[in-house]
């Protein structure tokens, strides 16, 4: 389905493909160890300033810890809990997406009414709530996610269930006495895959950034682990000596959201140039 | 105008009433509360006392009754920390939020409506296409990262604005700018896309044919009837700004509702973390019922939707 397109996605593959690499095989190519402290070498500039050393390439932080090293270890939190949040998001969108869309009528009601009204709980809000009550952690920041990004699917997947319902084989298969539970997952689940690929290649970037700022905040990993948002908001407290430190950061997790939303119209337009009414 | 109107208030209601569920059980997810707020060393007694007093010996779906009760009566708790009715507490932290999102919604829409506008009469040429990569780039920054470049660059470098704190319009710049960014590609887009529709409508040839000059048909005869969905746009985006304040809030230590909530998440507040919440979204809430009733104000064709 994706040989209808000619150009293999350059810009995204070259932005995506270093923070995969890093997040699944980085531990094999760490140039330090990610937490070996040295305070000897502490807030030492990147390697082409005055001061700095070819042997810490981006410089190091308040600890005299590698950036690269502590970057490339970062890649793999956000990697994980991107990967884990929008699998659950979608599953359980998609499902009640398909349910709400196929039966409708008092179902299609309720669902639909929580998905209205998660919505309308500002996003970010909505995740300190849950990761506060929580407690701070990876687990937790994956629930955040996918509570917060259910909806979306949820909607998405429930409008184009509604219209599949009236093509002839859906009805045909009705009348052949097959199950409700058969037709949503013979015939409708696989003409819903498209949709729900795009959707959650542009929610990968958008659960990274949430990921980010929850962690940003003090309610994902902690010290000392390594995580883009925790590598900044230590590194805050840096900015007049050591501005490196957030700013390669930030332009981490620049890079893998730009990335995974320009794979995401890629994407939808490889497979389904409509969907840019929808998505 | 009368029926939609009255509909689309009952489905506003709906939607507060099953947030403050949302809201009350996800504040409850981790089970028990009482362990949070407690001393290490307290004794048995100290944690029946304290689960009778905040009332969380009862089943929770009459826990969440007796909330209901009481937020009905105006009354969201009293904040552990404060000591004080949380509206109180609240209502002193509106204020800060409130500035900061009209600030940036200002920007937003004197930034956001000009450039759309532009992008879509020069369709295609250079500056449209910098819109557009402007608006790929710049929805994919976190905002706080922005916020602590903007801070790198403006106080720290070129020390011309304060890093945090709120007071006079110079403490404003930085977050307002930084919040109204995200809010600039949302309206530029929207923008534009209506103002291509409009563009190719009849009445803007006749416009043309009667001998307006451009700027006027593209000012005054496009954008005024362009500008249905980007009023709805920024009644979305108005919204989401109270939700991105809290993020701005937090990196430049702006005293608001946001920096409030997080304060009390820090703190193990769960009552003023539950009602700020509640209370935003309820904002949030009554925001998008307002722009929906004035959609359909402005456009009578709504009300048949």
């Amino acid at each position: 389905m994706v040989g209808k397109t000619k150009k293999l996605p350059i810009g995204p593959i070259v932005l995506l493909l270093p923070m995969i690499v890093c997040g699944i095989f980085g531990q094999f190519f760490y140039p330090h160890n990610p937490e070996g402290m040295d305070l000897a070498i502490s807030l030492r500039p990147p390697a082409w300033l005055p001061g700095g050393e070819w042997t810490n390439i981006l410089g190091t932080d308040h600890l005299g810890r590698d950036l690269l090293t502590r970057l490339i270890a970062g890649a793999r939190a956000s990697l994980i809990v991107a990967l884990f949040g929008v699998a659950i998001a979608g599953l359980t969108g998609i499902s009640l997406g398909v349910v709400a869309g196929y039966f409708e009528g008092i179902i299609d009601n309720i669902i639909m009414r929580i998905v209205d009204s998660v919505m309308s709980i500002p996003a970010i809000l909505l995740a300190i709530l849950i990761a506060a009550s929580l407690g701070p952690g990876i687990t937790t920041i994956i629930i955040s996610i996918a509570i917060v990004f259910w909806t979306a699917y949820a909607r998405v997947i429930r409008g184009e269930t509604l219209r599949i319902k009236q093509h002839d084989f859906v009805v045909q298969a009705k009348v052949t006495g097959c199950r409700s539970l058969r037709i949503m997952m013979k015939h409708i689940a696989p003409n819903i895959v498209a949709t729900s690929m795009v959707l959650a290649t542009l929610q990968l970037g958008q659960s990274i950034m949430v990921e980010a700022a929850l962690t940003f905040l003090g309610l994902g990993l902690q010290p000392p682990a390594s995580a883009w948002g925790l590598i900044i908001s230590e590194g805050r407290g840096y900015l007049s000596t050591a501005w490196w430190i957030p700013t390669f950061a930030g332009l981490a997790i620049m890079m893998t959201v730009l990335g995974a939303n320009m794979m995401g119209d890629w994407l939808r337009d490889a497979l389904d140039p409509k969907l840019r009414q929808i998505l | 105008m009368r029926r939609y109107a009255i509909k689309r208030i009952l489905l506003g209601i709906v939607t507060i009433i099953v947030v403050s569920i949302i809201v009350f059980f996800a504040s409850r997810l981790s089970g028990d509360v009482v362990h949070l707020l407690l001393p290490d060393d307290a004794t048995k007694e100290d944690e029946i006392r304290l689960r009778a007093k905040l009332g969380l010996d009862k089943p929770i779906p009459i826990q969440y009754l007796v909330f209901v009760k009481n937020l009905t009566q105006g009354d969201f708790g009293e904040s552990i920390r404060y000591r004080l009715p949380v509206v109180e507490v609240i209502l002193k932290r509106l204020p800060g939020t409130l500035e900061l999102a009209s600030a940036a919604f200002l920007l937003s829409i004197v930034f956001g409506v000009p450039l759309g506008v532009i992008s879509a009469t020069r369709r295609d040429s250079a500056s449209d296409k910098a819109g557009k990569i402007f608006a790929l780039i710049g929805q994919s920054m976190p905002s706080f990262w922005l916020g602590i470049m903007a801070i790198l660059v403006f106080s720290v470098w070129l020390q011309l604005l304060p890093t945090s704190g709120r007071g006079d319009m110079e403490h404003l710049i930085l977050p307002a700018t930084t919040l109204g960014w995200f809010s600039v590609a949302s309206i530029m887009r929207i923008t534009r896309s209506a103002m291509l529709d409009t563009m190719d409508s009849d009445f803007i040839k006749m416009a043309r044919l009667k001998g307006n000059s451009e700027r006027i048909v593209v000012w005054k005869h496009g954008l005024r009837n362009a500008l249905i969905p980007v009023v709805s746009m920024a009644g979305i985006q108005l919204a989401q700004l109270l939700g991105g304040a809290v993020i701005i809030e937090a990196v430049f230590g702006w005293p608001g509702l946001g920096s409030l909530i997080l304060e009390a998440v820090y703190g193990r507040d769960y009552t003023l973390v539950q009602s700020g919440v509640l209370l935003t979204s309820m904002i949030f809430i009554s925001l998008n019922l307002i722009v929906d009733l004035l959609y359909g104000f402005i456009d009578p064709r709504i009300r048949y939707g």
